[in-house]
């Protein structure tokens, strides 16, 4: 590196000003105005949305969800897509029923054991994406058939119920009156915020998928990265199997097969391109939020289901429109 | 001393023969134009200096030692940098981490945590570029929302900041519009004031080459047929020679 010769220099004004207002700042918040905005029609539309009660419904609802889009994000992130992750949650569900109800293992190490075969299907979707150069779209649509096979004939179709005490706590406890699954949605938001953002690994996985070219020719290994990001995004689905199989106390080979695009949803609704390189964990939150609240309250209405679905739909179109001028004003 | 020094160099690919024995010496701190028609083999020339591609015959000498080049990683370790026309910038990423992307700085935290020292990467990189008079509108933008010539700004300010001591610029006008090029030519002045970096430019419009260039070479089928300061010659003298063919004048 060479010399700087900081002092003295005259300096540059508009150079050095921090501005605040960047495509990554609309990336972040730009969810949160929607959401604000749903927050207060619903809460003046009914009388029940704020109470204690339906809160901590939404915050139990978000917690699945959100864990899931969490890794979908990364994986975006890094230009790759993880089609497989409800699939995978539905697998590791019925694997960590089976080794601690059937096999009888101790229940945090069949957590473990669970979020860990997550991590690794998630490793082996990243390995045949990179070393064989296949897209990720194809090898994670193979890898849900299989997890989704798998799980169903691993249940023979049926339901395996009865964790041990301390497991259901995961998904039903709550300290002080906040859901435990929240608190674990919250404690992954920071780990995953803290590695995007204030990690060189997370600078650089940004910079892979957005010009994957330029880091390998910065010397970067784009390959690691990406393999990395869908790992972490497998172990996102095996966290979630955890806890919806402890929330419902008994897993079954369908379990988290509509997840998947509610997932999709929320990460697009938070502002996570599908090209790459731009995306943000605070976005997805938002997204999240969004989803779940939109259901929650259209339920409080007593919109029919079938009207929750186009409006679902709806808000995915709303919100890419929504980006797309942002995107052109921030510019 | 001569940051470069090429003797005799050929290069064939298969039975096309690029370059035909050219001889090149290119002096500390100098900035050299390399001109000449597409096809002359100006950019093998660069390709065989950034350790791209090697040469068939012939020598070469980096900062008076011979050597061979092997990689472009070998010749970055040489301290010889190039800026291509893609530019290899990630246009979502800010302009600050931009330039430190692969050699970002840390600092460690609780002992444990690597973490990004971005107030380090912000104020160091703005000092940089305000050493080389670049005027941006903040560091905080992305890629994307500049220019084509304050990108290719970038491009060279994170070359040079690597530590190259050799900088060489494959067509860095190509495609820009005047005010856009004055950026460059601007910042291309700027090092050749300092006299702190040999550089090597490959450019079509000659008027801009003889304007911030100490010299000018003009390549023609493989050859070096032109080989003058840039005062001593002109744009008309390079025009003529490229239409006729002809070798003016021999090495000088």
């Amino acid at each position: 590196m060479q010399e700087l010769t900081r002092s003295g220099s005259r300096v540059a004004p508009s150079a050095a000003k921090r501005r605040l207002w960047n495509q990554s700042a609309i990336t972040s918040y730009g969810a949160a105005v929607p959401l604000a905005v749903l927050i207060v029609v619903l809460a003046l539309a009914s009388p029940y949305f704020l109470t204690l009660v339906n809160i901590r419904n939404i915050l139990l609802q978000s917690a699945i969800l959100g864990v899931l889009a969490f890794g979908l994000t990364v994986a975006l992130i890094a230009e790759e897509i993880d089609l497989s992750i409800g699939a995978v949650e539905g697998l590791t569900a019925v694997f960590a029923a089976i080794l601690c109800i059937q096999l009888g293992v101790p229940w945090p190490v069949g957590a473990l054991l669970a979020v860990l075969a997550g991590f690794l299907i998630g490793y082996a979707n990243g390995v045949m994406t990179t070393v064989l150069d296949i897209p990720s779209f194809i090898v994670t649509l193979g890898t849900l058939g299989i997890a989704s096979g798998v799980s169903l004939r691993l249940t023979d179709g049926n339901s395996i119920s009865g964790f041990p005490a301390g497991y259901v706590v995961i998904g039903r406890g709550s300290l002080f009156g906040v859901p435990l699954s929240t608190i674990a949605l919250f404690v992954l938001f920071l780990i995953i915020w803290f590695l995007l953002r204030w990690t060189r690994w997370g600078l650089r996985l940004y910079a892979t998928g957005g010009n994957a070219a330029a880091a390998a020719e910065l010397g970067l290994s784009p390959a690691r990265l990406k393999t990395l990001a869908l790992a972490i995004s497998g172990a996102c689905a095996g966290i979630a199997g955890v806890l919806i199989s402890a929330r419902l106390n008994s897993a079954n080979g369908s379990l988290g097969q509509f997840d998947l695009l509610d997932a999709i949803a929320a990460v697009v609704i938070g502002g996570t391109s599908l090209t790459g390189g731009r995306g943000s964990i605070l976005g997805t939150l938002f997204g999240v939020l969004i989803m779940v609240i939109i259901r929650n309250g259209l339920d409080l209405l007593g919109v029919s289901p079938f009207w929750q679905t186009a409006a679902v739909g709806a808000m995915i179109l709303i919100a890419a429109i929504l980006h797309k001028f942002a995107a052109r004003l921030g510019s | 001393m001569d940051a470069i020094a090429l003797t005799n160099l050929s290069k064939r690919f298969g039975p096309v023969t690029a370059l035909t024995d050219v001889s090149l010496r290119i002096g500390m701190n100098e900035v050299v134009g390399i001109v000449g028609d597409n096809g002359a083999g100006k950019s093998t020339l660069l390709k065989i200096l950034s350790g791209f591609h090697q040469p068939s015959s012939g020598t070469m000498s980096i900062m008076g030692e011979p050597v061979t080049l092997t990689s472009v990683q070998h010749a970055r370790l040489l301290g010889i940098e190039t800026v291509y026309q893609d530019l290899a910038l990630v246009k979502e990423l800010s302009v600050y981490e931009n330039m430190f992307l692969g050699r970002e700085i840390t600092r460690k935290r609780l002992g444990l945590l690597t973490m990004l020292d971005r107030k380090a990467m912000r104020e160091t990189c703005a000092g940089y570029l305000q050493r080389l008079g670049l005027r941006l509108p903040s560091l905080d933008c992305e890629i994307g929302e500049l220019s084509g010539g304050q990108r290719q700004a970038i491009a060279i300010a994170r070359s040079t900041f690597a530590g190259g001591k050799i900088l060489l610029l494959d067509e860095p006008l190509a495609a820009m519009g005047v005010r856009e090029g004055a950026i460059i030519l601007d910042l291309i002045r700027s090092f050749r004031a300092r006299r702190d970096m040999t550089i090597v430019i490959i450019a079509h419009n000659h008027a801009q080459v003889l304007d911030v260039c100490d010299r000018v070479c003009l390549v023609q089928h493989g050859t070096v047929t032109l080989d003058k300061k840039s005062e001593e010659t002109s744009v008309e003298e390079l025009m003529r020679v490229i239409c006729s063919g002809y070798a003016v004048s021999p090495q000088s």
